[in-house]
Parts: C-alpha cells; sequence; structure tokens
C-alpha cells in the first residue's frame, strides 16, 4: 500500500456516515485513542520519541485544521486570533484565551481551558499535551509562514486548572 | 529529656505555628533537633506547606495589585492552581481589552462568568458605536471633501473673475482678490486718495446690513463700476460686507449709444418722436417762469416728392428742410422728428412772438434761397403753440393741440394758393 499524505478529505463525510448519531462523540472515547496510541508509541519507541510522534500528528492536525477551517484571504492577525478562537470552541478543543500577542516580536502566549487532552487527568510530574504543541504550531506556521516552538508550560496534568502555552516564532 | 517532654515541645511549636496561621502570618519554619522519623517527615511536610502558603500568599497579594506578570508558585504547589487559573484569565481580559483599545472588536470572552456577558456586551456596543462613528466620520470626510473642493473653485473664481471683490468688517479689508490687488496697487502708485476703494471702505462705514446694487463713477481713473454690496454672517456671530465690483465703463458706453440710436432719426441726426416726448415732459415738469415755445411742423409736397421722384429723393428733401431749418436753433431751442413728414420744435426761454419771428426768418430764407440738387425747395406749415406757466394740459394734449393749430395754417396756406391748382391735383399734402 503506498504512502498518501493526510488531507482533511480523508475525514470522509461524517455527516453522511453519521446520520443519526452525528458528528460528535464523547471525549472519552477521544481520549481512549489517544492515550492507548501514547501508550502503544511509549512502550515501542520511549517516551521522548512518542512524545515527537504525538507532537507531530498534532501538528498535521493543526495544518490542516487552519487550511480548511480558518484560513482566508487578507486576514488580519487580529481576525486570525479572533477567527481562531471561535473554531477552537465550535470544535469543542478546549476555550482558548489570548494572554499575550506580539506577532512583531513572534511572542504568544496563550492557555487552552476545559482542553481535550488534559482537563480533569491526575496530576502527574509532567504535562501530557504534546499533541496540543504540535496542533498550534501548525496553525502558527501555516498562517505566518514560519516554524514555531511551542511549549506547554502549565497543564492540568501538572496541577494547573488550564493549559498554558508560549509560542516562540523562529 | 524524656519523649514525653520532645512531644510536648513539638506539640508546642505545633501550636504556635498554627496559630500564626490562624492570625493571617505565616510562620517561619519549624525546626526541631531530635525527633524519631516520622515525626521530621511531618515537620518537613508541614514546612512545605508553610512555603507553599508563603508563595501563595504573596501570589494572591500581587494579583490584587493587578500585577499579572508575578512570579508563579513552583509547579508542585497545587494550592495555587486556582489563583494561576484566575491570572491566566486576568492576562486574557487585559489582552482583549488592549485589542479593543486598538480597535479590535472581533474578541469575545467565554465561560468567564459574569465578566463575559458584561465584556460583550461593552465590546458590542463599543462595536455599535464606533460604526456610528466611522460612518459619522465619512459623512463628514465626504462633506469636507465637497467643501474643500467647492472652497477651492470659488477661490480660483474669485482669482480670475474681471471684478473687484473685497470682503470689509469694522472698516478694515479683510479679503481682496487678484483684481483688487491690482487696482489698489495702481492707485496707490498714483497717490489717488478719491478713487472706488477709499469710496467703498467710507461707504461702509455708513451703510451697514444692506443689500444693494448701484453705479458709481471714479473720478481718477474716470471709469464706470457697478457696485453689488451685501452683508452676509461671518464667524457664526459677526456680520461682514462683500462688494463685488464690476467695471461697466464699456457697458456704459454702449448705453448711452444704445440709448442714442433709440432717441435719435437716423436719417436727419435729430431726435425722434421718444425723445421729442421725453425732452418735453423734462421740461413741462422743469417749467419756470420763462416762456416755452411748441412749434409742430409739417414739410410740404414730402408724398410729392416721393411719388415723382423715389423715396431717396423724398429723404433728401427731408434732410435739406432740417439741415436747414436747424441752422437757426441756437440753445434752448430743438427740433426732433416727429414722425415721415412732421416735426417737433421745442423753444425754450421763447416768447410765441420770438418764435414766430424765427418760424418766419427760416421761411423766407428757403424761400430766397432755393435749394440745389433736389425737385423742391422745402415749404413747410406749422401750429405754434405757446405753453404759458400755468399750463394744465400733458405733453400728448399740446402737441395734438399744435398739431391742429398747424393743420389750420396748411388750411389758409392752401386757401392762399387757390387760384394756383396744383397740375398733379395735390392739393394738400398732409391729407394725401
Amino acid at each position: 500500500m503506498s504512502y498518501k499524505p493526510f488531507e482533511w478529505k480523508d475525514l470522509g463525510d461524517i455527516s453522511t456516515g453519521r446520520t443519526n448519531l452525528g458528528p460528535e462523540m464523547p471525549v472519552a472515547v477521544y481520549r481512549l485513542f489517544e492515550f492507548t496510541t501514547k501508550d502503544v508509541l511509549t512502550r515501542r519507541y520511549g517516551a521522548e520519541t512518542a512524545k515527537e510522534i504525538i507532537r507531530e500528528c498534532g501538528f498535521i492536525a493543526g495544518s490542516e485544521f487552519y487550511k480548511n477551517v480558518i484560513q482566508e484571504d487578507n486576514l488580519t492577525f487580529d481576525n486570525f486570533i479572533s477567527k481562531l478562537q471561535k473554531a477552537i470552541l465550535q470544535y469543542k478543543i478546549g476555550v482558548l484565551r489570548i494572554e499575550s500577542a506580539d506577532i512583531a516580536r513572534k511572542r504568544i502566549t496563550l492557555t487552552v481551558a476545559e482542553d481535550i487532552d488534559c482537563s480533569g487527568l491526575d496530576v502527574a510530574d509532567e504535562a501530557v499535551c504534546n499533541y496540543d504543541e504540535g496542533f498550534i504550531a501548525g496553525i502558527l506556521k501555516c498562517y505566518t509562514g514560519c516554524d514555531w516552538d511551542v511549549l506547554e508550560i502549565d497543564c492540568w496534568a501538572t496541577g494547573d486548572r488550564v493549559c498554558r502555552f508560549k509560542a516562540i516564532g523562529r | 529529656m524524656n519523649q514525653n517532654d520532645i512531644k510536648s515541645d513539638i506539640s508546642l511549636i505545633f501550636d504556635q505555628a498554627l496559630n500564626s496561621l490562624l492570625v493571617g502570618r505565616i510562620p517561619d519554619p519549624v525546626k526541631v533537633e531530635t525527633a524519631d522519623t516520622s515525626v521530621l517527615a511531618l515537620i518537613e511536610k508541614f514546612n512545605s506547606l508553610l512555603v507553599y502558603l508563603k508563595e501563595l500568599r504573596s501570589f494572591a497579594i500581587a494579583l490584587a495589585d493587578g500585577n499579572l506578570e508575578s512570579e508563579t508558585p513552583s509547579r508542585k504547589n497545587f494550592l495555587a492552581s486556582p489563583l494561576k487559573d484566575l491570572q491566566s484569565k486576568m492576562r486574557h481580559i487585559s489582552w482583549q481589552a488592549s485589542q479593543v483599545a486598538k480597535g479590535d472588536f472581533t474578541q469575545t470572552l467565554d465561560f468567564m462568568g459574569e465578566y463575559t456577558n458584561s465584556f460583550n456586551e461593552m465590546i458590542s456596543k463599543v462595536s455599535e458605536r464606533e460604526s456610528t462613528l466611522k460612518s459619522e466620520l465619512m459623512r463628514i470626510d465626504t462633506e469636507r471633501d465637497a467643501l474643500s473642493q467647492s472652497q477651492h473653485i470659488l477661490s480660483i473664481m474669485l482669482e480670475n473673475i474681471p471684478d473687484i471683490v473685497l470682503v470689509i468688517k469694522d472698516g478694515d479689508i479683510i479679503f481682496e482678490n487678484a483684481r483688487a490687488r491690482s487696482i489698489m496697487l495702481q492707485l496707490e502708485k498714483k497717490n489717488s486718495t478719491d478713487n472706488i476703494i477709499t469710496f467703498i471702505t467710507s461707504y461702509n462705514k455708513k451703510n451697514l446690513n444692506t443689500n444693494v446694487g448701484f453705479d458709481y463713477y471714479d473720478k481718477s481713473q474716470k471709469r464706470w463700476f457697478h457696485i453689488a454690496h451685501s452683508n452676509f454672517m461671518w464667524n457664526d456671530d459677526q456680520y461682514a460686507d462683500m462688494f463685488v465690483i464690476g467695471d461697466i465703463t464699456e457697458s456704459k458706453k454702449i448705453e448711452k449709444r444704445l440709448k442714442k440710436d433709440s432717441e435719435y432719426d437716423m436719417l436727419t441726426g435729430l431726435g425722434n418722436r421718444k425723445h421729442g416726448l421725453r425732452i418735453l415732459k423734462e421740461a413741462l415738469s422743469q417749467h419756470g417762469s420763462y416762456p416755452i415755445s411748441l412749434c409742430f411742423i409739417d414739410l410740404d409736397k414730402l408724398k410729392k416728392v416721393n411719388d415723382l421722384h423715389g423715396h431717396a429723393a423724398g429723404d433728401e428733401y427731408i434732410k435739406e428742410f432740417t439741415n436747414r431749418f436747424v441752422k437757426f436753433l441756437d440753445r434752448g431751442k430743438l427740433m426732433t422728428r416727429f414722425g415721415g413728414d412732421e416735426f417737433l420744435v421745442m423753444m425754450r426761454r421763447t416768447s410765441k412772438v420770438v418764435a414766430k419771428r424765427l418760424l418766419d426768418t427760416i421761411e423766407n430764407d428757403l424761400l430766397a434761397n432755393p435749394s440745389i440738387g433736389i425737385p423742391f425747395t422745402p415749404q413747410f406749415s406749422y401750429g405754434l403753440l405757446p405753453i404759458e406757466k400755468d399750463n394744465t394740459l400733458d405733453s400728448e394734449a399740446l402737441i395734438e393741440k399744435a398739431d391742429s393749430l398747424m393743420y389750420s395754417h396748411k388750411k389758409r396756406k392752401k386757401s392762399s394758393a387757390e387760384s394756383n391748382i396744383d397740375p398733379d391735383g395735390y392739393e394738400d399734402d398732409r391729407l394725401t
């Protein structure tokens, strides 16, 4: 079977396929898929490699999300942020809030409350939203055209009530 | 110290530390020199709690002070997570506010309790207000552009029209156009003090709040000007006067020529009926103690000349008559052509006797000196009417009366010449 990069249309026609159940599902199902995948990846490739893979997955997802949900011509940064906040909310990924944004210096601090990946998890030793890190980096890369390093500095999994990300453009 | 004493001391230390906490003061870490392992572990946890509480307190104070950039408690300080959440939300609100401040009204707050509704409503109102203001500004900009364009056009018009334009307020010229500046410069070089500009400034002092138009003759420049004066509101609560002054010298000349053309007979160069009537009316209105004689004249045999020799000969006949007649008219006597062969002669300061003598002289001159180049030497009939000081008749009635006298005169002339019937049957020139 030949390799074909993921595209948004590969998600299929959900409204046709789930006529009765609809496009949504419990967060638990999402997390089942995510954490079991992470489990297997960690066992097979080690924790760091597993995180890198998950971050890369998030990056691809973020890029496709931007191209298919956010992108439009002549989108100002303010309108981009506004549109992104609404989209993140609409897709129930979480509640995106900007704490600071200096696009000229490529410095953004944002939080995601009620994050789909981690909100409600038991406290652990480290932040777990690697998928989100990649997801945000993918979106920012598509909008700005440059690469971004996105690091989760607070996480529900580390005892905080929101996930805080610091994004720095290269 | 036995174990009981040690326990008693530790209890006392904890009691003091807890009492401090209960009154809002973070105590120093608990220190004991000797204790069993479990007690030491307890003390270590208690001291960690004190550290967390201390972090929590200073973080809360910083937030209360509005310091959103203060150092956050350590990651292990789980007690601080609600405050960190609060800090995050406050920073988000702060960022939203800065976005609004720079005009980005696309932002909204989500899931932040009472803040959400009030903040989003505020954004909505501010956005609405800004939209209204922008529309208003656009309207003002459009009007300003139109006004600016109008001003530009007006300015060009004012600078380029040949008229002098002056705006005067309280006797001072506050605006003059290029033409005005040019005239003022010329007058300044001539050192003229009696001119259109000085007239306008002195006129303005005496005639406020009027809107009139009138003609003025500038003796220094020997030019006629028409002055249009209008009073208008200046700076909302004060009035100023605008004068638009056009040089109408050429118009005056044309007017004079037209007037002459309309009141003068092209053939003879005499005044016509309109001129005769106007002069007669003026004479009547200014009638003093001096006598006026009015003479209605009919040129004999004009029809005969026209019929036998053509109208060109008739014209020459008329011209010969009037040329010879007017030679005898001095100052105060005026001959006008009233109709084809009818003339009106008005003689001021001339009695009937003197007038009769003059007419006889002219008649005799015509008879004694036959004309050359025309078929007949001109002869005339006349009606002489003295206009008395107490005259009540108007000009039309006086002319009618003089005409009647002329007709009688003609009849008398006809009777006296009865024996010499004209072979062509022209018995009465006037009737034919």
